[in-house]
């Protein structure tokens, strides 16, 4: 870590309910999402829900097998089936694709090879979803069966049958970095302790299924296809947009992309899934629309979720509990296609960097294929496995050690502003301020080593990036622009290409514009992500859309708000520096006003340029004339002063875009573009649970979650984000978990892979650290990622103090937990294949994540690519 | 449902037409659905569908001099509400934790037996209530009881023809005490990893009859019969350890994605003792 300079700052604030109420009018209050009466009572539109006339329906057929070559494949029968319209192929679209530069590796349709069970084959376009489903069952495949890899660590070891012919042992992409001086570090610690971590793998389980629906209009010059429109269930409509021109070998201006509401994302749809394309060139060779929509099924075969994977983790730490050093070995079982994964991979080392101070460390980083569906961004992308390993093996220590859990994490905080080991820059650092928080809410320092039999408590810490500093392609382009109307009935309109996903995008977005320019809430109209309308914004992932498009938000705001301020100036015969604009209206600084007496709003300072307008147009009409005569006053409408500046400028727009700094992109080295942001936010959590010594079953009783996020710009949706991020982290800890068999997903379903209801959920309290942020819109940073991470390590931790056991493979399901507790009692063991012991996992099972797993999975459906074989 | 080009979908409203339209159309029978759809999957259904939610006859639950009857298509809920004595809490107890409230409200007791699940939650309490079905053909009335209705997985004695009209629970035990337990791996919305009913006639202090029946853990639910011996005229305290591993001969469980046989196996027995011991303590 270096110490950028030291600080007298104060620390960050914890905010109560009321203190948010005081400096600003709009953000940091707990207002109703914008978008929340359309999706409370069933009005808004999902891409499911649109209609094209002459419609037709497209459905896919999934490989059965988990590798094969593909020797013929007919679709003549299938084509001669009444109200068939088209029969789309690999060949159809030939061109490769994948959401990162480097791993262009994936079809819209298998071309020679299937690589999992679920990869996509053909698309039947029929009259209605029943035909095409008929359809599916006639087309004829005939494949060689090649030799498939489950295991990432027997996949390494591949010399032929290779996933992918250009990666050599199934090694999509390894990494090894050293930063420090790991061996010095490890030689000066005085107690170094190493064990083996498995996360099993999880999948985001979004409400909404991906659904997709394209369409070509004709054009008029030649009477061909013309223009492509697409509607889509995505986070990154641009990235789409990109991905359809390169395998349509179209230009991107011939391609609309909208994205309707959305019905979450969590890094599912965060880059493009083969629907896309394929209702694409389906609706090309039908000549029609095309929808497709997944089936629940289908949505865990397109999965993209959170790998399978080993850490193999190691630590050295003084008797005083400082770190000296880390190294972490990390495999990643990442599925057939590249996806996200070199950034996966990536991050899980980069990050552990940037919570405490870490001043060695050693990283060695594998991500593998495997003949599964392709891993890739799920939230808190990369760091969660990785951090409970770090977090459960930090506790371990703190034990041994005898000092406090909460107290040996104090002991390694970082001294922001500051460049930590691996070239993060770290400014706003609230994390201090979440320990304090909780463990003052949760009573740690009464109740810990108190508690009654079987109970226990456990902290933890997580942090997360507010937007990634590079963009994956790289370029000098801002990440972020956002363009703003405002018309003469004071009407603003906000175009913005951030994606609403249901994280309180366009809520976020309206807030900045109405704070900023000081008007009404009511007169904030979002047209957000439709790249016929809206700047370029690259998407709804690693948590950068308030800290970015919130940025170019409100520099946009603060172009048009200038335009207004030079124009009513000259009304009220002030300077424009003199006005206020706040509560719908703009005043002179001194004037007696309700919201006089506060500090001009602090982006005024941050001046952005004056568009090129010219001044000085002749003014029109007899109202003005009016308000001429009326002479100079102090203090004008919202709408007056709009209607003043648009008569001396005609249009009223500004421009506004975001890019990260220089400073804050990181370190030179390979893979160092991974890792680096703006900000981080950083989380504690305290968990309460109890152990059933009989069943192994774990109850998590409450949660005391504190995040940093910056300013809440909207305190309810900031707690909202942190209890689903604890929520879902819980779903990782104790239930959740794909459960394979010889590249079969067992519980592709919502019955069998169980994530909490709401009966589950433990009380949750959320507290907000805020930090105030130097370079985010009014000081915000992320607040929907990184509260995630702590609740695994929280837990676990936990059901250490309850009862003793350290797990050491999640989730910690009541099987896991009874076969741990009768290790320890020495008393009678449950029959385990392997030898699997969840507190020293050895590796992961081929035969999936599930303890002991040896049995049959659900009856499944007879459109099953895997009953489809046995049928014939 | 498509018949000869032509959707067939019967709503009868008496047990009569009923029974001529299942007869007639070689359909399926739909109550609540909440089995029926769910099995389907994505498929569109296959037969014609014999809807027998309106059917009269087989609504409400009614206590005779000897014995109560279950219509064949009372809810959940509604045997929730209905009063009924303390031999009941375990089915009760059942009910209020199937599915969820929506479940409950469509869902019917019959459907969970004619669907025979090897975790239908009822089955256990209901095989320790002694019960009995009545099925119903154009023809003829029959009683089988419970033990022999349910065969296997999915497998039941019912004809194509038949129609469960009603679960017949003799007045043997009305005061008995009762207790069920089911373990999931979630709380709700789950299928069930070990399920156990208990029932516990008791007089001045000791077991005078004891039925013990675990569900989840073979093809089909068992009554513990030789825990049942061992725990008649025992006194109720420390009443739990007499449950032992050799009274679970009767279960087969297997390792599928929620739990391994092993895992079941053992979960069994502590849900048997806790079971035994909570119904205990009601006295
Ligand atoms: C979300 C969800 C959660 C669930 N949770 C649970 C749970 O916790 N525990 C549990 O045990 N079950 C559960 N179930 C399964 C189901 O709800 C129950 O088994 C229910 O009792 C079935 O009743 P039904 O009226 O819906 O039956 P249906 O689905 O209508 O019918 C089921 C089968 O029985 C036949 N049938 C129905 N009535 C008769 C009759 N009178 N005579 C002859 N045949 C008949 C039908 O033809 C069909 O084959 C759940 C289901 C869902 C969808």
């Amino acid at each position: 870590m270096v110490e950028l300079r030291s600080t007298g700052k104060p620390r960050a604030a914890v905010r109560t309910w009321t203190s948010f109420m005081t400096d600003f009018s709009i953000i940091g209050k707990p207002i109703a999402m914008v978008d929340a009466a359309e999706k409370t009572t069933g009005a808004g539109k999902y891409t499911d829900d649109l209609s094209l006339p002459g419609m037709l329906i497209g459905k896919i057929l999934h490989s059965p097998h988990p590798h094969a070559r593909i020797k013929r494949i007919d679709t003549s029968r299938a084509q001669k089936l009444n109200d068939v319209i088209a029969v789309v192929v690999g060949a159809d679209a030939p061109n490769p694709y994948g959401i990162l530069p480097v791993g262009h590796d994936e079809h819209a349709l298998a071309i020679d090879k299937v690589r999992y069970i679920g990869d996509n084959l053909a698309c039947v376009v029929a009259v209605s979803e029943a035909t095409a489903e008929a359809a599916l069952e006639l087309v004829e495949v005939e494949y060689e069966i090649l030799p498939a890899y489950f295991d990432p660590e027997e996949s390494m070891k591949a010399e032929s049958n290779l996933i992918h012919d250009n990666k050599p042992h199934n090694l999509e992409k390894d990494y090894h970095h050293t930063f420090g001086d790991p061996d010095k570090g490890f030689a000066q610690s005085d107690y170094v302790t190493e064990s083996r971590y498995l996360a099993n793998e999880v999948t985001h389980a979004a409400m909404e299924p991906h659904s997709t629906l394209a369409s070509f209009d004709i054009d008029s010059q030649t009477g061909q296809a013309g223009r492509l429109t697409v509607w889509s269930s995505t986070q990154v409509p641009y990235y789409l947009q990109h991905k359809l021109s390169l395998v349509l070998d179209m230009p991107m201006s011939q391609i609309r992309v909208i994205k309707p509401l959305v019905g979450g994302g969590f890094g599912g749809k965060s880059e493009v899934i083969p629907l896309e394309i394929i209702a694409a060139v389906a609706a090309r060779k039908a000549k029609a629309p095309v929808k497709i929509t997944y089936t629940r099924e289908e949505v865990f075969w397109a999965h993209r979720g959170r790998p399978r994977t080993i850490i193999d983790l190691k630590t050295g730490v003084k008797n005083d509990g400082r770190i000296t050093a880390v190294k972490a070995r990390v495999v990643q079982d990442g599925g057939a296609y590249c996806s996200y994964g070199v950034v996966t991979i990536l991050y899980s080392g980069a990050l552990l960097g940037a919570l405490y101070d870490i001043p060695n460390i050693h990283y060695d980083g594998y991500r593998v294929l495997t003949n599964k569906p392709a891993c890739g961004a799920m939230r808190g992308h990369g760091t969660v496995n990785v951090r409970f390993a770090f977090e459960s093996q930090l506790d371990e220590i703190a034990g041994r050690l005898q000092i406090d859990p909460a107290e040996i994490r104090r002991r390694n905080l970082l001294k922001p502003p500051c460049i930590t080991v691996n070239g993060l820059r770290v400014q706003s650092y609230g994390l201090p301020e979440c320990i304090d928080k909780i463990v003052e809410r949760s009573g740690w320092k009464s109740r810990k080593g108190k508690m009654p039999k079987s109970r226990g408590l456990g902290i933890a810490c997580s942090h997360y990036v507010s937007g990634a500093a590079n963009s994956i392609i790289r370029s000098d382009m801002p990440h972020s622009t956002v363009n703003i109307k405002i018309d003469r009935d004071g009407g603003v309109v906000v175009y913005t290409g951030a994606s609403e996903i249901g994280q309180g995008s366009d809520t976020m977005t309206a807030q900045v514009a109405a704070e900023t320019l000081g008007c009404a809430l009511s007169r904030i109209k979002i047209v957000a992500a439709d790249t016929d309308l809206t700047p370029i914004d690259i998407g709804s992932y690693s948590s950068r859309v308030t800290f970015m498009a919130g940025n170019a938000t409100m520099r946009a705001a603060q172009e048009v708000k200038k335009q207004i301020a030079s124009a009513a100036a000259k009304k009220m015969n002030c300077a424009p520096e003199d006005l206020v604009f706040r509560d719908d209206s703009v005043f002179k600084q001194s004037t007696d006003h309700v919201g006089a007496g506060l500090r001009p709003a602090q982006e005024e300072q941050n001046s952005a340029s004056v568009s090129g307008r010219v001044e000085g147009q002749i003014l029109r009409g007899s109202l003005q004339q009016k308000r001429k005569d009326e002479g100079p006053k102090d203090s004008m409408s919202f709408e007056e002063a709009v209607v003043a500046t648009i008569d001396f400028h005609g249009a009223l727009t500004g421009t506004g875009s975001y890019a990260p700094p220089l400073e804050a992109r990181g370190g030179k080295h390979k893979g160092g573009g991974v890792g680096p942001s703006p900000a981080y936010s950083y989380s504690a959590q305290v968990a309460e649970v109890s152990v059933d010594e009989d069943t192994g079953e774990v109850t998590v009783h409450k949660v005391w979650a504190a995040h940093d996020c910056g300013r809440a710009l909207n305190p309810v949706s900031v707690e909202g984000q942190i209890i689903g991020s604890v929520w879902m982290g819980m779903g990782q800890a104790l239930t959740e978990e794909m459960v394979w068999k010889d590249g079969l997903l067992m519980n592709p379903g919502l019955l069998e892979y169980r994530s909490p209801s709401s009966v589950e959920s433990p009380e949750i309290e959320p507290i907000i650290v805020e930090s105030i942020d130097p370079e985010g819109p009014f000081g915000a940073k992320e607040c929907s990622e990184g509260s995630l991470a702590a609740t695994i390590p929280a837990i676990a931790n936990a059901i250490y103090d309850a009862v003793g056991i350290r797990l050491r493979e999640s989730p910690f399901t009541p099987e896991r937990v009874l076969a741990a507790l009768r290790a320890k009692k020495n008393a009678k063991t449950l029959d385990m294949t392997e030898g699997v012991d969840p507190t020293a996992p050895v590796r992961l099972r081929e035969h999936g994540g599930a303890l002991w797993f040896k049995g049959k999975g659900p009856e499944r459906h007879e459109l099953d690519p895997a009953r489809r074989t046995e049928g014939g | 449902m498509w018949f000869a080009g032509v959707y067939v979908y019967l709503r009868p409203t008496t047990l009569e037409e009923a029974l001529e339209a299942l007869y007639q159309s070689r359909g399926e029978l739909l109550a609540g659905g909440t089995d029926f759809y769910p099995s389907l999957g994505e498929r569109l259904p296959a037969k014609p569908i014999v809807d027998i939610t309106r059917v009269r006859e087989l609504k409400g639950i009614t206590r005779k001099p000897d014995l109560f009857r279950i219509g064949g298509g009372a809810t959940w809920t509604e045997l929730i509400k209905a009063p009924l004595p303390r031999c009941f809490d375990a089915l009760k107890a059942a009910a209020r934790e199937i599915g969820s409230v929506q479940i409950q409200n469509r869902g019917t007791v019959a459907g969970n037996l004619c669907n025979a699940s090897p975790a239908a939650d009822s089955v256990p309490a209901l095989l320790a209530l002694d019960a009995a079905v009545e099925l119903a053909s154009r023809s003829t009335v029959r009683r089988v009881a419970l033990q022999d209705f349910i065969l296997g997985n999915r497998k039941t004695a019912r004809q194509a023809d038949e129609i469960l009209t009603a679960i017949l629970v003799p007045r043997a035990v009305d005061d008995a005490l009762s207790t069920f337990l089911k373990l999931g791996a979630r709380r709700y919305l789950v299928i069930s990893i070990a399920i156990v009913a208990v029932v516990l006639d008791i007089e001045s202090g000791k077991i005078r009859d004891a039925r013990v029946a675990v569900g989840s853990c073979s093809v089909r639910a068992q009554r513990l019969t030789d825990l049942e011996q061992r725990l008649r005229g025992a006194s109720l305290s420390d009443i739990a350890e007499l449950a032992a591993e050799q009274h679970l001969k009767p279960l087969s469980p297997i390792d599928d994605v929620r739990a391994s046989a092993s895992y079941r196996f053992d979960s069994a027995l502590t849900l048997v003792r806790r079971a035994l011991a909570q119904c205990a303590a009601k006295c």
